[in-house]
């Protein structure tokens, strides 16, 4: 039971971090090209989305349900999953002329530029992170 | 069983003797727990059993409520529950690292940030553990963060 409401005390503050994250760039797209503010039913799916993308996250990266798999997998099923999930959002929210192929292209590039410079800034902060450890694992291993 | 402790000013170092009818399990799990507090643990492998000094310890764990050691030649099993052998090498620079594992932080190669905030750690013989998110801590403040 404890470990059920920690896993869902996590969830809240990363569904948190995304809806904030995500308001901030909407709200920045939207002063950029003019518009008055966010509507009221554009911060609700914005909400909704960290909430599912939130979940996505916890399920693929960590062994909450999945113990075992590939960073490569986990990568890939996730994108795959979470690309499905804001399709159907831009569907029913009218982001775009659903009949364009081409804004559905643009929509799919966009999702992927993004996520691959986020996984790439994982794996830099990663990289970096261990080289830190490793030189702090040098000097205690040293003193003892 | 009869204990009998002397006091002699004369020796250098303490020593233990068992006398017994026959080395049954009880026997050997006793001298399993003296031999924690001279950092050394005793081992069975291939039947046979033997002493290994603690710095040498890679790491330990439970498999299907056995516990093992592991140094850079072999793999040992041990009488001893994790819990109690946590209590004790936890003085040493043993930690747990997940609920079936304690490492030797001496014996640690380097370590690497993982997702869902562990810590993949590998060791001097190449070997690759995961620490858990709810150890991470111990291991950080070992790393004096």
């Amino acid at each position: 039971m404890k470990r059920f409401l920690e896993g869902v005390i996590a969830w809240k503050t990363y569904a948190c971090m995304m809806f904030t994250g995500s308001v901030m760039v909407f709200w920045a797209a939207a002063y950029f090209l003019g518009r008055d503010g966010i509507p009221l039913g554009a911060l609700l799916q914005l909400l909704l989305l960290s909430v599912i993308g939130s979940l996505l996250q916890g399920i693929m990266f960590t062994e909450w349900l999945i113990k075992s798999m590939a960073y490569p997998a986990r990568l890939l099923i996730f994108a795959v999953v979470f690309l499905a999930v804001l399709s159907v959002f831009a569907w029913k929210g009218k982001w775009f002329p659903a009949g364009e192929f081409g804004s559905w292209l643009v929509f799919a590039g966009i999702f992927l530029g993004i996520f691959a410079a986020m996984t790439a800034g994982y794996e830099i902060y990663f990289r970096l992170a261990g080289k830190r450890y490793d030189g702090l694992l040098g000097e205690r291993q040293k003193r003892s | 069983m009869e204990i009998l402790i002397h006091e002699d000013k004369r020796l250098s170092d303490s020593r233990i003797e068992i006398y017994c009818p026959e080395v049954s399990e009880e026997i050997l799990d006793m001298a399993a727990r003296i031999r924690v507090y001279d950092k050394k643990i005793t081992g069975m492998k291939d039947g046979g059993t033997y002493i290994v000094e603690v710095p040498k310890i890679l790491y330990l764990d439970t498999v299907d409520k056995k516990t093992f050691f592991y140094t850079k030649e072999a793999v040992y099993e041990t009488p001893l529950k994790l819990y109690e052998l946590e209590e004790r090498l936890g003085r040493s620079d043993f930690f747990r690292a997940s609920k079936s594992a304690i490492i030797n932080f001496n014996q640690i190669q380097s370590l690497r940030p993982d997702f869902g905030g562990r810590m993949l750690v590998q060791m001097r013989n190449g070997e690759k553990l995961y620490v858990s998110r709810q150890y991470v801590p111990v291991l950080k403040k070992k790393l004096g963060l």
